[in-house]
């Protein structure tokens, strides 16, 4: 078999190596150029037997999703694995462990759930494991081997990558991974010869990886992240973790606090301070930092807040995946209070989002929500992104002279924009507070103040509109069939679309990083060159869908998928597909 | 290095349980006739210390290199290494060889004679134990051989391609050294004379072997070109036949059958069958032996019997004529009626087993008194090298006890602690050392030896595939925290967490596991499982598994 | 009911196919060691020379699996059975309980020790695998040495002669035969490869070999030294039964069985070339390798294991197709 792009899994449980055997093979993938996405699930609880996997996928062309179906799964652990088999594609293959401890029964063995039409293949993990490292350590790289020889991918390239991961533990780890890895590669070479072939080509140049997280992070640092303060949460904590260690280079700092509420008004601090500054959480986090992003909202203080949401209500699903934080974000705040709502796509657009977000929260003096989600924010992929380092960027609206001389922090303006100081200037002295309150900041409740402050704080939403990036509109524009997306399932409609492209069906796509404001020209246009509107989002009330029917009176079909893992292309097809019969009836 | 403790440190258990686990964990020693000390050995050629470990050899099985050629190894079966799922067992036997080849040296011991005297017939592998497990005790001994060289049917019996006589007359040096007396071209023929030893020794132990092949009673056995196994063995090797060989049956499934048509292939015989009544797995040679046997181009044909000899009319063996057998549910053999077949040949030997010498049999009866002893294949029925030797010694200590007036012999087990085996996981993992052989172009030459022997190298390698079962790992509940830490090492299924142990009547631990963590009583080794990889030593935080080396000796008690 | 078959070749599906056929609930669970579907494996050489395309080499599909219900495990094996238990040990440890089984595990080619040595230098040609690798390299081979012995080693003969290529036969015997009646050969078989242009060398085998630059160098025991491109060796074919090893069930060359195809042990049945029988026209154990006599024997066993009753009767002589003529095996007179 020849092949141009793969989906592989590895399952197994805590201790396995099941990360590192992603972050390896995506290593070497993206090292010979080839295009790669890796996703990990794992269980919630920190230790056990908890079941986890990797799941990564790579390809000679552009990834955008997970796609559908598995070609290879490794099942490290028999029972646990059992329930992946339904992902494995007809023609697929499966590897397992014939070196397991003790006798398996029928109905808990994985290889006899597999039907005819996959290929299981034996492969002693354990025992070549046993025999390279002495211990369990090593199954990873024994599969690896295996892997590589099945599609005929260049060892080296994973030696390379096995130096380069395990580069901090020393020569002795390396050597006996690097003898799994030939042990594994061996034995598919003696007992499975006759190999396929991944079609390289050999001219590509490598490729950089990273996540969701890791391009936040750097994104933030690269515009001038001086301060962090968070607590920690999965799945946002590896963003702290980033700013943990690279923020004290650049002279800045990362502060654990005793909990969410305590982080926000941490980095409302730094920015009360002039410094930019950010936390990150997940959805019980957000809920904790509600009252503080209305302090924000009120006082006009900049803040950047990342959501990488995860399973939700409540603790909810906090190793699963799901868009249902939409809600809480835009509306999450008592009285009126707006909000810039974001939601990038991709890592690029993590990237060049988080640094939008913080030259809008700074130059319009406003809470920004950064929606990412847990499976853009773990998933690796490579990526080229365009670097843009200004570690001393400032959008902040500064006073002239003239106005500090008689300093107004909350002088009503055209764009609805105040100066802003940094407390210590001399002669910008000014009280701020969570009261409503008059333009010099001292609180005030008249009636005509009020209705005065919360236009002048909704008129930023309409001027911060010359400043949006235009919504992009991806496909055929000739289409009949719309599509609106937001977050990570842009990567699955895109792919969904293609799908549909090769069954013959015409679609377009309408998405933005920006959810609110939005640039609502380009929507209504849009949607009014459309017959049919889809709009598939990851949870079950439809939020994003709501949204855009309120703000643009259309009625799209609503696709809600309460998820655990990415959204399948091949189920928006289906979508798409059920709207073209309909449109041609 | 192994850092064993001193010696006052060990302590010596004479406990039903210890006793026990020699035998349930020590699977080779176990095996094995004279329960000889293989981890022990084995370790000592780990070490490089060859003299060591022919010393152990030369104590508890006298010929090692004999047996390091012919044993028949029931103790390689038994091997844990062979084990479901753990690769191939220990060449123990080409081991031992290695131990001889270069670890040989003269047994030194302290003699005191004891001013009695014992008198042995037959100087086999029987026979020569019980005269060098006397002569160690002080007893004047004198062997008696009826033929002109020592070694019974390892000189007479066996071929020189597998074990070349200067191998034999070695390890009998070895116990003449020890002042045994061998009297050759000795034959003891009636009653008449072992009245008359018995005067002058204070003890007689007839070892008289089994040297009469078992004649059977076909039609055409005494055509000309038909030989008795054993007759033809030993007139081989004592270089007393010269006949041309072109197509040679040989009828047998024993080592002698097969041994002849070995010999027959380097005499020259272009086309050889072996012809056996009952199935190969039946046979009462090793995989290994049939396997270099087929190598050599001898067909193998099972499940036929030999109806008729038939031969021409100046009375030469023309060929044979088999019948099949079926073989039914008591797995008895049948003759099918009706498919009788022929098979062409010049030669036809019947290696059919062979028998005491019933001449001297029959005096067993007649003398049966005190200070009478019989042992070896006189006594058994033809058996093994290995059984041989240690029916000597049980005859030797029958003696032993009856003219030095002690009670018997009791088995003491030594403890002691070690902080290390010496063993890497590594070790684990290398595969088998095949011995080399002669190439197939020299094996006809007749007695050129076909196994060479391990190379020292060889046998160090293949010496740290020993598990050395001798260790005994065990968790200190005491000190345990129930981490796991072993059990995420483990590499097969020997650590278990279990709500109780019981103790079978019969001495076995019952590990009565358990899932269920509100249940543990104890995290425990199961060293029946156990491949001493030392792996949960490492992985232990609190340092609770101890090893202890299990090692049994005899003690005389008065 | 649970009927398991291990060996999923003709006799072994057949048997399958037979037993649902007489019980549509019985559990029928077929575990065979190759990574194929059912394959009719006596048209490899077709397959090989591209007279026949690889579609044409399927016996069963998976439709037609799942339309009988039987449930197939490609490319496992057993590693043990133990009928006092009733449950066989696969190769991956796991452990399946049975009512009724049966052993339709085929024959192989098998090295002696002298050349399971150099067992990665030597080429097999018996299973579609082999054939699929054996594809793969014919380009680049000239070059052919065959050491062996049966009717599938002269089928590989004419098969790389065919072909073009240029072999060289080893034979251990005084003559190529191949096991055959030379008498139903219109002439003698050894003269007519010759004349063919195969180099026959006879009372020989090979000792060793070792890689060189472009192939492979061999020695043989009368010390001739040759040079080749692929060496094609096997010193017996034989039954493949090492699964019994260890249980009660009684084996001479291949698994006993009487006419009713069932072993010593109860509830276990044995069939095709993995079974020796007794037959009383051949006067001799006979062990019955051939397309027919597995199909045959498939249903009957199949039908004995759904409990009826019906027993095995020896099959008419085979004949090959050799380069145009037709010739019989010893073991079918």
């Amino acid at each position: 078999m020849k092949y141009s792009e793969i989906t592989i899994r590895f399952c197994g449980i805590a201790g396995d190596g099941i990360v590192a055997s992603g972050k390896i093979l995506a290593g070497a993938c993206a090292y010979i150029g080839l295009h790669v996405m890796v996703n990990n699930i794992y269980s919630a609880e920190i230790r056990g037997l908890g079941k986890s996997s990797a799941t990564i996928r790579f390809s000679t062309s552009k990834l955008y999703s997970m796609g559908d179906g598995l070609d290879l799964l490794v099942g490290m652990v028999s029972k646990e694995s059992i329930i992946d088999l339904r992902n494995v594609k007809a023609g697929g293959n499966v590897i397992y462990d014939i070196s397991t401890i003790g006798s398996v029964a029928e109905e808990d063995s994985l290889v006899s759930h597999i039907t005819p039409e996959i290929q299981g293949h034996g492969l002693p993990i354990k025992k070549l494991a046993n025999e390279a490292t002495g211990t369990n350590q090593g199954k990873n790289l024994v599969a690896i081997g295996a892997i590589c020889y099945f599609y005929s991918l260049p060892p080296e390239m994973f030696v390379n990558q096995i130096n380069s991961v395990f580069a901090h533990k020393g020569q002795h780890i390396i050597d006996v991974n690097v003898k799994a890895f030939n042990l594994g590669y061996e034995y598919f070479k003696e007992h499975y010869p006759l190999n396929n072939r991944f079609e390289i080509d050999k001219e590509s140049e490598p490729r950089a990886l990273t996540s969701g997280n890791d391009a936040i992070a750097k994104g933030a640092i690269d515009c001038g992240l001086k301060f962090f303060a968070g607590y920690p949460i999965t799945p946002a904590t590896k963003i702290m973790e980033i700013a943990a260690k690279e923020l004290p280079k650049l002279g800045g700092w990362t502060l654990q606090m005793e909990d969410e509420i305590a982080a926000i008004g941490a980095v409302l601090g730094a920015w009360f301070a002039g410094k930019r500054a950010m936390t990150a959480t997940s959805g019980p986090g957000i809920s904790l930092m509600s009252e503080m992003i209305n302090m924000s909202v009120m006082a006009e203080i900049p803040t950047v807040i990342v959501n990488v949401q995860r399973g939700g209500p409540s603790t909810g699903l906090p190793t699963k995946v799901e868009q249902g934080d939409l809600n809480i974000a835009l509306y999450g705040g008592a009285g009126d209070s707006p909000r810039v709502v974001m939601a990038p796509s991709n890592s690029e657009e993590c990237y060049s989002g988080i640094q939008l977000a913080f030259d809008i929260a700074e130059k319009y003096q406003t809470p920004v929500i950064f929606l990412s989600d847990l499976f853009l924010g773990q998933r690796i992929e490579t990526v080229t992104i365009k670097e843009n380092i200004d570690r001393d960027r400032c959008t902040r609206k500064k006073p002239t002279s003239e106005q500090l001389e008689d300093f107004l922090r909350y002088q009503i303006t055209d764009d609805g924009v105040s100066p802003m100081v940094v407390p210590g200037e001399p002669g910008a002295v000014y009280s701020t507070t969570g009261l409503e309150h008059s333009v010099t900041g001292n609180p005030n409740y008249e009636s005509d103040v009020h209705s005065m402050m919360t236009a002048k704080r909704f008129r930023k939403f309409e001027s911060m509109m010359a400043d949006l990036p235009h919504a992009n509109i991806l496909g055929d524009e000739t289409a009949e069939i719309g599509i609106a997306g937001w977050g990570s399932t842009i990567g699955s409609i895109l792919e969904g679309m293609e799908i549909a492209k090769k069954n013959g069906v015409k679609t377009k796509l309408i998405k933005s990083i920006m959810i609110h404001p939005q640039r609502e020209d380009l929507f209504l246009k849009f949607f009014a060159s459309c017959k049919k509107i889809i709009v598939p989002e990851m949870n079950y009330q439809g939020q994003y869908a709501a949204l855009l029917k309120s703000r643009y009176g259309i009625k799209p079909i609503e696709v809600h998928i309460p998820a655990v893992e990415p959204v399948s292309p091949l189920k928006i097809a289906q979508k798409i597909m059920e709207a073209n019969s309909e449109l041609s009836k | 290095m192994e850092t064993e403790n001193r010696k006052d440190d060990t302590h010596v258990s004479t406990d039903k349980l210890d006793r026990k686990w020699i035998d349930v964990n020590i699977p080779c020693s176990a095996a094995c006739p004279v329960m000889t000390d293989i981890p022990g050995y084995i370790q000592a050629i780990k070490e490089g210390d060859y003299e060591k470990a022919y010393h152990i050899n030369r104590m508890e099985n006298i010929l090692p290199g004999v047996l390091g050629r012919v044993c028949d190894r029931p103790c390689e079966p038994a091997c844990r290494h062979g084990w479901d799922g753990l690769g191939d067992p220990v060449s123990i036997c080409f081991l031992k060889r290695a131990a001889a080849d270069f670890g040989m040296k003269p047994v030194c011991a302290e003699i005191k004679p004891n001013g009695k005297n014992v008198c042995i017939i037959g100087a086999g592998p029987a026979g020569l134990t019980a005269a060098n497990d006397l002569a160690l005790k002080g007893y004047g001994v004198t062997i008696l051989e009826q033929f002109d060289q020592p070694g019974g049917m390892l000189r007479y019996g066996i071929p020189q391609f597998r074990l070349p006589h200067d191998v034999v007359t070695e390890d009998v040096k070895s116990i003449t050294d020890l002042g045994v007396t061998i009297k050759t071209n000795v034959r003891i023929e009636n009653t008449g004379r072992i009245e008359e030893l018995r005067k002058d020794y204070d003890a007689v132990i007839l070892a008289g072997g089994c040297a009469n092949p078992k004649h059977t009673t076909l039609p055409g056995v005494d055509s000309k070109g038909a030989y008795w196994g054993l007759d033809f063995m030993i007139a081989a090797n004592r270089e007393e036949l010269d006949i041309p060989l072109e197509n040679v049956i040989v009828i047998g499934g024993g080592f002698t059958a097969v041994d002849c048509t070995r010999m027959s292939y380097r005499m020259g015989a272009k086309k050889i069958t072996l012809a056996y009544r009952r199935m190969k797995k039946d046979m009462y040679v090793g995989a290994h032996e049939l396997e270099v046997m087929e190598s050599e181009g001898i067909d193998t044909i099972s499940l036929v019997s030999a109806v008729t000899i038939l031969s021409n009319d100046e009375g030469v063996v023309t060929g044979v004529e088999f019948i099949h057998n079926s073989i039914n549910e008591e797995r008895k053999i049948a003759p099918i009626s009706g498919s009788e077949f022929v098979m062409e040949a010049d030669t036809v030997i019947f290696a059919v087993g062979q028998e005491a010498d019933d001449k001297v049999a029959e005096t067993e009866n007649a003398v049966r008194k005190s200070v009478f002893y019989v042992a070896g294949d006189f006594r058994n029925g033809s058996s093994t090298v290995i059984e041989a030797v240690a029916d000597g010694r049980k005859v030797a200590r029958e003696v032993h006890m009856q003219l030095s007036n002690i009670k018997g012999f009791k088995e003491t087990i030594h403890i002691s602690e070690v902080k290390d085996t010496g063993r890497k996981r590594d070790y684990d993992f290398i595969p088998i050392q095949h011995m080399d052989t002669t190439p197939m172009r020299n094996r006809q030459i007749k007695n050129m030896e076909v196994e060479t022997g391990y190379s020292k190298e060889k046998s160090v390698t293949e010496a740290k595939r020993c598990y050395l079962c001798h260790y005994n790992y065990q968790i200190d509940i005491s000190r345990c925290i129930y981490c796991l830490a072993c059990i995420d090492v483990m590499p097969v299924d020997c650590i278990k967490m279990a709500k109780d142990i019981e103790v079978t009547e019969d001495g076995n631990l019952n590990y009565v596991e358990t899932k269920n963590w509100s249940e543990v009583e104890a995290i425990t080794i199961d060293n029946d499982k156990c491949i001493r990889c030392g792996n949960c030593v490492r992985a232990c935080p609190v340092d609770c598994i101890s090893i202890s080396k299990y090692k049994l000796e005899t003690e005389e008690e008065k | 009911m649970k009927h398991v078959i291990i060996g999923a070749g003709v006799a072994g599906i057949t048997a399958a196919k037979t037993i649902k056929e007489l019980d549509r609930d019985a559990k029928v669970v077929v575990i065979g060691d190759e990574l194929f579907l059912p394959y009719k494996r006596y048209l490899l050489t077709e397959f090989l020379c591209d007279s026949i395309k690889r579609d044409e080499l399927l016996f069963f599909s998976v439709e037609k699996l799942r339309e009988l219900g039987i449930k197939l495990r490609k490319g496992e094996f057993a590693k043990a059975i133990d009928p006092s238990e009733k449950v066989i040990k696969l190769h991956h440890n796991e452990v399946m309980h049975y009512d009724k089984l049966l052993i339709a595990t085929g024959g192989r080619p098998g090295l002696g020790i002298v050349l399971r040595q150099y067992k990665k230098h030597i080429h097999f040609y018996y299973s579609l695998y082999d054939t699929l690798i054996l594809k793969e390299k014919l380009p680049e081979i000239q070059k052919c040495i065959v050491f062996g012995d049966g009717v599938s080693c002269l089928d590989l003969i004419c098969m790389l002669h065919n072909l073009g290529k240029q072999v060289t036969y080893i034979t251990k015997g005084e003559r190529a035969t191949f096991a055959l009646e030379e008498d139903d050969f219109e002439g003698d078989l050894h003269e007519f490869l010759k004349k063919k242009g195969i180099k026959i060398i006879t009372e020989d085998q090979i000792v060793s070999i070792e890689e060189s630059d472009h192939g492979y160098k061999i020695e043989t025991i009368q010390q001739k030294m040759l040079t080749t491109d692929i060496v094609f060796a096997w010193d017996n074919y034989k039954p493949n039964i090492s699964c019994i090893d260890g249980s009660e069930i009684e084996k001479k060359l291949g698994i006993l069985v009487n006419t009713r195809l069932e072993t010593s042990e109860k509830d276990n049945y044995a069939a095709g070339d993995c079974i020796e029988i007794y037959h009383p026209c051949i006067k001799g154990y006979w062990i019955n390798f051939g397309l027919p006599n597995a199909l045959e024997q498939g249903v009957i066993a199949g039908k004995n294991m759904s409990g009826q009753d019906e027993e095995y009767k020896i099959q008419e002589a085979i004949a090959f197709n050799l380069m145009g003529k037709s010739l019989q095996a010893r073991w079918w007179k």
